[in-house]
């Protein structure tokens, strides 16, 4: 199958360009448990179980570092042009999508397998009866942010103001990716049954998911041509 | 046609006005202050109109690559933002008398206010490339995106909404059929309003488009 092996080719050429330049990964790995550190100053130690603090200081971490990745993972395509050398290759430009998409889901998935233990630590909840439940969360949320974030980043790294303008015009897209998560991890942190209370957000996320990773793979060659 | 549209604007607008304060009756309970209804729902429905067209000029402007429908998107993008402001503001100004507060996290709300930083976003990105050719494709993917958002966007603060206590419910007062005309009448007057900044704000985008043509000429 000729997609996949595109797919596979693409997706490998970023994991070797970050473990062969390396760096992005570990600062973003630092940053994001960096700021749940800080948010322990700011808010306490021990989260009131009672509200659902939890979810929402993950969800902005991821958020905050996945703006870092999303950033450089365009600016060091357009580094020599990079970029150019790629769309000269006999790969269909959608294709050329799902791979950044994948790659830019892989690399924030695994910041945030790492940094779940940590929060987890920090804060004193059960580990091991949470991450199982997580994960599905972190998966599609994490796939709602960067199959918008993909795109975006795209165009935002062609403009000048370039770094401050991606969580500009990501973040009031991506809402209802915040709300659902924030809800779900919240519902699995005060150890509620994901798919019982949290089943609607769920089937949100995922039809975010499809629909945005629909619309982008339509509309990603005209911001190709442009970049 | 737009000297007609005008005097159409003007009439209408008088029309409107003292529909709104002479005519429509003063409402039982909120007194006065519920006039402002009549111009935040209008301003409100105005908003909503300008960003489907944003959409519909994006995607006439992927698909063809004409420079009508980015004139058109972006026209529109700019009043949209305009009037969602001024919804915002009138919205508050009500809410204050009417709630006692400035600002609830309802749902329709909270969607707005969404909405507002999307399509601000949208100019900025405008802003940030002005007039080439990459900023308007820019504009109309974020305009398409942006589109494609809004219900997910309406679904999912109403189910976050919902989920908390509301503090307020929005009372669905009955309008007697004067009130109702008024309203239909404001926000008629409204959507004439808005194709009238349009076709103005088409024909600057236009002027601009050719004066940086000719100075190109010039310059070769």
């Amino acid at each position: 199958m000729k997609p996949f092996n595109d797919l596979y080719t693409l997706i490998k050429k970023d994991i070797l360009d970050e473990l062969r330049t390396g760096g992005t990964l570990i600062s973003m790995l630092l940053f994001s448990v960096l700021v749940v550190v800080i948010f322990s100053f700011a808010l306490g130690t021990t989260l009131s179980k009672e509200k659902e603090l939890g979810g929402g200081i993950l969800w902005l971490t991821f958020f905050f570092a996945s703006i870092l990745g999303l950033n450089y993972s365009f600016s060091v395509e357009k580094e020599n042009s990079s970029i150019k050398a790629v769309m000269l290759t006999p790969v269909d430009r959608g294709i050329l999508y799902i791979g950044k998409m994948f790659s830019n889901l892989i690399f924030i998935f695994i910041i945030e397998l790492f940094t779940v233990p940590v929060f987890l630590v920090f804060f004193d909840y059960p580990i091991l009866k949470i991450i199982p439940p997580l994960t599905i969360v972190l998966l599609l949320g994490t796939a709602g942010l960067s199959s918008v974030g993909t795109i975006l980043s795209a165009i935002s790294t062609s403009t000048k103001k370039r770094d401050i303008l991606l969580p500009l015009i990501l973040f009031p897209i991506i809402t209802p990716v915040l709300i659902g998560s924030v809800r779900c991890t919240g519902i699995i942190l005060l150890g509620g049954s994901l798919l019982e209370e949290a089943g609607n957000w769920l089937a949100m996320l995922a039809v975010f998911d499809v629909l945005f990773i629909v619309v982008s793979f339509l509309i990603y060659e005209f911001v190709l041509e442009e970049l | 046609m737009k000297i007609l549209l005008g005097i159409l604007l003007l009439l209408s607008m008088l029309v409107s006005i003292t529909m709104v304060f002479l005519v429509a009756p003063i409402e039982e309970t909120m007194g006065v202050v519920q006039k402002i209804f009549y111009f935040h729902v209008a301003t409100a429905w105005v908003g909503f109109l300008a960003f489907f067209v944003v959409f519909i000029g994006s995607i006439g402007y992927l698909a063809k690559k004409s420079r009508r429908w980015d004139r058109i998107a972006y026209s529109s993008a700019g009043i949209g933002v305009l009037f969602t402001t001024l919804c915002l503001i009138t919205g508050s100004l009500w809410a204050k008398p009417a709630w006692g507060i400035w600002w609830t996290w309802d749902a329709r709300l909270t969607s707005t206010l969404v909405l507002w930083f999307m399509y601000v976003a949208y100019l900025i990105v405008r802003y940030e490339t002005e007039g080439s050719e990459r900023g308007a494709v820019f504009s109309a993917v974020l305009g398409v995106i942006g589109f494609v958002d809004i219900p997910i966007v309406f679904m999912s603060v109403r189910w976050w909404r919902t989920v908390h206590c509301d503090l307020v419910i929005v009372e669905r007062t009955g309008l007697t059929p004067i009130m109702l005309f008024t309203l239909l009448l404001s926000v008629f007057t409204f959507t004439l309003l808005y194709f009238y900044l349009l076709i103005t704000k088409y024909e600057i985008a236009k002027t601009k488009d050719e004066i940086t043509s000719l100075k190109e000429k010039l310059r070769e």
